[in-house]
């Protein structure tokens, strides 16, 4: 006849055991999370920033961020401190810096640009480079998803495919490096695309 | 022995109905509880909490009874030299992305707002908005500078002033202050001068 093992000590090796696997996982968790290098750097790559700004602009034409901040960044939607793709610009969210911008008056800043521009990029940086690199549309990040509602947005459909706005966003982020007006971002639309607002 | 819990419906329905009309978002209960308690001397009403975000409290989410669909206040001037003040008789012009187009005038204290059933269907953000009157005689009129992309509260962005990097201030119809201006309606039941100014 097979003997029992006496209760207690069922109980303690499971305890032991127990408390050995918590252990282990703590140890392997406290390694996981140890603090990342604050020096590491991981690139993108992604398109010009000069064309995200908007440069040599003629009347008519516009920047990407432009278009971004008259029909996105509103203080209501995207121009919240809060939200991950976070609108600064001369109508919305102000950079708050040394600067004391306020909303309505003086013209967006090189850094409110900049910002933008991290929040754009840093929004999907994998899928940004993917699509810069060619080898997914454009419709695979958000920042078009969203506005053209192939997934929910609050701010319901802003865009649709092949106007202005969807043309100035994917021109940009199908540059590939080109040179504005000549296969890079197309500022005309940008700049229709954000007229009226 | 096996008891029975079941409760009469006559008692469990009601309840059902209680505990589905509380909020339930602690956000959103909070954020009712900052703006305060009814100051003493102003009655719940048309006249009562001028500058403060109506639909925050006026919607679906309550607590107000009545719901609004766009609410707000009209100020004489940006307050940067005198207390803000309410000015009646403005017109508010809302025109959304339907181009379908709204108008509504404002009380002695500033306050206006809209009913879902005044205007049905609509706004469909964005929208846009001027305001125009003749507070001292002569018109004036100012459009707001960027679309509204969804909040039916003008005070949920334009909030006390001075102006700071996410508010530009109050909804103000004059460029500039008017020390001799004291309102548009003497007999005005309210203060035109909200609490706290």
């Amino acid at each position: 006849m097979r003997q029992r093992t006496p209760r207690t000590l069922v109980v303690v090796l499971r305890t032991t055991a127990v408390a050995a696997v918590v252990s282990a996982a703590t140890l392997g968790g406290t390694e996981a999370c140890s603090t990342p290098d604050p020096t590491a750097v991981i690139e993108v790559d992604a398109p010009p920033f000069d064309q995200f700004k908007g440069v040599n602009l003629t009347a008519g034409q516009a920047g990407v961020s432009h278009l971004l901040e008259l029909r996105c960044g509103s203080l209501d939607c995207h121009g919240q401190v809060g939200r991950a793709l976070r609108i600064y610009g001369q109508f919305g969210l102000r950079f708050v810096d040394d600067a004391g911008n306020v909303p309505g008056l003086e013209p967006t800043t090189d850094t409110e640009y900049e910002a933008n521009y991290q929040a754009v990029i840093g929004l999907q940086p994998d899928y940004m480079s993917l699509v810069y690199e060619g080898f997914d549309p454009p419709e695979t990040l958000l920042l078009l998803r969203k506005p053209l509602q192939l997934e929910r947005h609050k701010g319901g459909a802003v865009f649709v495919e092949g106007d202005d706005a969807y043309q100035c966003i994917t021109s940009w982020l199908e540059s590939g490096g080109g040179d504005a007006g000549s296969g890079g971002t197309d500022y005309g639309a940008c700049g229709a695309a954000t007229a009226g607002y | 022995m096996r008891r029975s819990l079941s409760l009469p419906l006559s008692v469990l329905l009601p309840l059902v109905a209680v505990v589905a009309a509380c909020d339930t978002d602690p956000v959103h209960t909070d954020a009712v509880n900052a703006l305060g308690p009814e100051v003493a001397g102003i009655p719940q009403g048309e006249y009562h909490r001028a500058g403060q975000p109506c639909v925050l409290c006026h919607g679906p989410e309550g607590p107000a009874k009545t719901q609004f669909s766009v609410g707000g206040t009209v100020f004489f001037g940006p307050a940067q030299t005198e207390p803000p003040i309410g000015v009646g008789n403005v017109t508010v012009l809302l025109e959304d992305d339907s181009q379908s187009q709204f108008q509504v005038t404002t009380n002695c204290v500033g306050n206006f707002y809209i009913k879902p059933g005044d205007w049905p269907g609509h706004p469909e953000y964005p929208m846009l908005v001027t305001i125009q009157g003749q507070p001292e005689g002569t018109n004036l009129q100012i459009s707001m500078q960027s679309h509204i992309g969804r909040d039916g509260s003008c005070g949920d962005c334009h909030q006390a002033p001075p102006p700071t990097y996410n508010s530009p201030g109050f909804v103000h119809l004059s460029t500039s202050d008017d020390p001799n201006f004291q309102g548009t309606d003497p007999n005005c039941p309210v203060d035109p001068v909200p609490p706290g100014f």
